[in-house]
């Protein structure tokens, strides 16, 4: 029985707190770079309402999260899987968590990738940057919770003061773009709430921090409250891009947030998303450490392999992994599918398998 | 004990014969001769035993032994033996004259402001200081002997009730769990205890001010002395200890608030102001104003190297002329670093080696790791500066961030005696964090750091509460 794979000493664990940091910052990560042209394509000036509808959609998710695990003392869902529904359903259903968080990780390290090549090295093989991030990361995931809660801390940091610059392309804001407001019906928008989604997701890290967070009677209000946090985020940066850019041409801008760093301009400085682009690597790293940790736990609990070796594992299949994804189409498929599938484990998931507990399992652990 | 220099006396008092055994070069000779050889000779006529002598000799520290062994222990530091013809029994006397130097001015952390006196080689000499500044029962010493052959003590300093104990433990058994032939100095020492030493970041304080020690004290810190050393480790100390100075608190808090915040602009001018200026003209000249890159590029204009090289040959020539200036006599030194700053400047410019832009970057960043307290973290963010700046010159702005990220990480990864060493800003503690950046006024840092983990943690509540303001 490997339930008791995590030794909870007060070194490993992190104060509740941080989980508000560690929700908001691997939510926010390459997405918000150019999310804004798929909603725009739906619902065009209604983009921002779509963006609160997929915040609400968070909130309901994490909401089932936390009654799951709540449900069960000390558990990540890997545990829970088991305990659920024996070892052998469990390790295929953690199988499919691992590859799909693998996936997302992969997802935003060839999309940061991207960028870097594009704005900044084009000629730089892409290989060599993977290598180097990857590298950077192994570093950091084993150091262990706290240096990934730290990391997380940083990037949300750096998000907000990054944020406080949209005050310049704010000069421009034309407020007429906004108008009609509720110009589509529910379908449109549900439709790119949807899209949005895979913008949104990153919060299922608190089905695997939980056993690790020290106070968890409060912990959905951190939850919650850092949810809120990426919201309000995502809502700011949609209504500046959507006062910014005229409709049309915010349908070719594959980086809308970048181009608005454009005209940031100090007396020193001009040209400020060569700045943005490079701090953008904290705000990525923090994605990226939180998904490779995930993804560790998971290889350690199915397979029972040290979990170095098996950090070590995963980081040379996202190396060999990443270089098959060269072109901007292939980029897109990926973006795609995981954003797809991602829709269904973070969203719908956790509803089937709250139902299934409540109906099948009401003598559970229960504390 | 094989040393020709021990001395041997034989006295004879009466009937008594005495056999005296010490080494010259330790002991005070003035008072053997003035105060114990009269003595001796007034010994009464009948044997006497060594009851009698422990009891009215006139010295203030004696003992007996009954282990030959022990004895050369103690000669070595600068005892007398006095062994009594016809009993078992030795007796030791302490009439050491340890060679010191008188106390004199901190050296190497200068403050303009408070006490200038720094501790010096000599472990009683600071001890002493130490109880000057805390006239106190509280203050403890646990005395360790470390080295097999140095025998080296060791006294492991801290506030009865103020320090938590698993902090004084932890110190106690890194410095008991040494098997090591010997340690000379507390530098050394250091880096024998530290949490990591793999790390570039010393992870303890050195300090040679009796007042940053007593105040690191008072907040609930473990402090080490090591014999022969003028320098005392203080721990558990986070990062932005090593950039607070004691006279922050001496001087009022706007002031100190100005130089903290300084001193840390200080240390991101240090590590990325050359790898920002690298990165800017290798790759990202887009990023600079027309009006300024013009000037940029006519001062590069006769450079033949990429901004990369120029840049390691300029960093490099700062590190020469500063290691220079350390080795070199105080006066010839002091001559070194104009003469070499000046005339090298100057001359590489002119032979078209570097742009003056540069130069006033280099400086710049050289100045500025100059404003640390702490030596060692000075040197450390000095040597940190040179991948920096190689990073930038392989990937620009891409490069300083990896290494910039590296660097987060490194410092998260660390700890001090078991205690985060980023402490206040992350777990973001808002208590510290009033005495980190900045340093709020007296009245709000009412709290012994959450760093030390005091079991006593209100520094004074009533004088605290006096003097908000408004009551």
């Amino acid at each position: 029985m490997s339930l008791s794979t995590f030794r909870r000493n007060s070194h490993m664990a992190i104060s509740v707190s941080l989980a508000l940091f560690m929700v908001h910052g691997n939510q926010v990560g390459i997405g918000i770079a150019g999310v804004q042209r798929f909603i725009y394509d739906r619902v065009q000036q209604d983009a921002w309402i779509a963006v609160i509808i997929a915040g609400i959609m968070t909130h309901i998710a994490a909401w089932f999260m936390l009654k799951i695990l709540a449900n069960y003392k000390d558990m990540d869902l890997y545990d829970i899987h088991q305990m659920v529904f024996g070892k052998w359903p469990a390790r295929v259903l953690n199988f499919i968590f691992i590859v799909y968080i693998m996936g997302s990780a992969l997802t935003i390290l060839r999309g940061y990738i991207e960028i870097i090549q594009s704005w900044m090295f084009p000629e730089v093989p892409s290989w060599i940057l993977n290598a180097s991030l990857l590298c950077l990361s192994i570093y950091g995931v084993t150091g262990g919770i706290r240096v990934l809660a730290g990391i997380s801390f940083f990037s949300v940091g750096l998000t907000i003061l990054q944020l406080l610059l949209l005050v310049y392309p704010m000069q421009y804001a034309d407020f007429h773009l906004l108008q009609p407001v509720f110009h589509h019906d529910l379908g449109q928008l549900m439709d790119a709430a949807k899209k949005m989604s895979f913008s949104t997701i990153g919060f299922e890290v608190i089905l695997f921090i939980y056993p690790f967070v020290k106070e968890k009677e409060i912990l959905p209000r951190y939850v919650h409250g850092g949810l809120f946090m990426t919201t309000c985020l995502y809502v700011v940066v949609m209504l500046v891009t959507l006062l910014y850019f005229q409709g049309e041409q915010l349908k070719q801008l594959i980086w809308a947030t970048f181009m608005m760093m454009k005209i940031v301009e100090f007396p020193f400085l001009e040209r400020f998303e060569f700045v943005s682009i490079s701090l953008w690597m904290l705000i990525l790293l923090d994605n990226l450490l939180t998904n490779l940790w995930v993804a560790m736990r998971g290889v350690h609990h199915i397979s029972g392999v040290k979990e170095r070796m098996a950090l070590i594992g995963i980081v040379g299949v996202m190396f060999f992994a990443s270089n098959f994804l060269e072109t901007r189409q292939s980029i897109n498929l990926i973006t795609d599918v995981f954003g797809g599938v991602g829709f269904y484990i973070i969203f719908v998931y956790p509803i089937v398998l709250y139902v299934v507990i409540r109906l099948f399992r009401k003598g559970a652990v229960r504390t | 004990m094989r040393n020709p220099r021990l001395v041997f006396r034989n006295l004879s008092c009466g009937t008594n014969s005495l056999l005296l055994a010490y080494l010259p070069y330790l002991v005070d000779t003035v008072i053997l001769q003035q105060v114990l050889l009269p003595y001796f000779e007034r010994l009464p006529e009948e044997k006497v035993v060594p009851d009698t002598i422990l009891g009215n000799v006139p010295v203030a520290h004696v003992t007996q032994t009954m282990d030959y062994r022990q004895v050369s222990d103690y000669l070595v530091r600068g005892w007398i033996y006095l062994q009594i013809e016809g009993t078992a029994c030795g007796i030791l006397l302490y009439v050491a004259r340890i060679p010191s130097r008188s106390l004199g001015e901190a050296q190497v952390e200068t403050q303009i402001f408070g006490p200038q006196v720094s501790f010096t080689e000599a472990l009683e000499t600071n001890l002493g200081i130490l109880q000057g500044y805390l006239s106190t029962d509280l203050l403890t010493n646990v005395s360790i002997t470390i080295g097999k052959r140095s025998m080296t003590n060791v006294e492991v300093c801290f506030m009865e009730e103020l320090a938590a104990p698993e902090n004084v433990q932890t110190v106690i058994q890194r410095i008991s769990d040494l098997d090591i032939d010997g340690v000379i100095d507390s530098g050394k020492l250091v880096q024998l205890i530290d949490d990591n030493t793999f790390s570039i970041f010393p992870q303890l304080i050195l300090t040679e001010r009796p007042d940053h020690v007593s105040e690191a004290l008072l907040e609930g810190k473990v402090v080490v002395f090591v014999e022969g050393s003028p320098f005392a480790i203080v721990g558990p100390s986070s990062f932005v200890d090593f950039f607070k100075s004691n006279e922050d608190l001496y001087v009022r808090w706007q002031m100190a608030s100005f130089i903290r915040l300084l001193r840390f602009s200080a240390l991101f001018v240090s590590l990325f102001f050359t790898a920002t200026y690298v990165a800017a003209l290798t790759f990202h000249y887009e990023m600079i104003p027309s009006a300024l890159l013009v000037s940029l590029v006519k001062s590069r204009s006769k450079v033949p190297f990429p901004p990369l090289f120029e840049a390691l040959l300029l960093e490099m020539i700062i590190e020469f002329l500063r290691e220079a200036g350390a080795r070199l006599p105080f006066k010839v030194g002091q001559t070194i670093g104009i003469v070499g700053g000046i005339v090298i400047g100057q001359a590489a410019v002119a032979a078209g080696f570097t742009s003056n832009i540069l130069i006033m970057i280099v400086a710049l960043s050289a100045l500025a790791s100059f404003t640390f307290p702490s030596y060692m973290m000075s040197t450390a963010v000095r040597i940190l500066r040179f991948p920096i700046i190689l990073l930038a010159g392989i990937w620009g702005g891409f490069g300083i961030m990896l290494g910039a990220s590296f660097l987060l990480i490194h410092i998260l990864r660390q700890s001090s005696l078991g205690r985060p060493f980023f402490l206040p800003f992350f777990p973001f503690r808002l208590h510290d964090f009033k005495n980190s950046l900045i340093r709020f006024p007296f009245y709000s840092l009412g709290k012994r750091p959450v760093m030390t983990r005091s079991p006593d943690d209100t520094r004074a509540p009533d004088e605290v509460e006096k003097k908000r303001p408004g009551q």
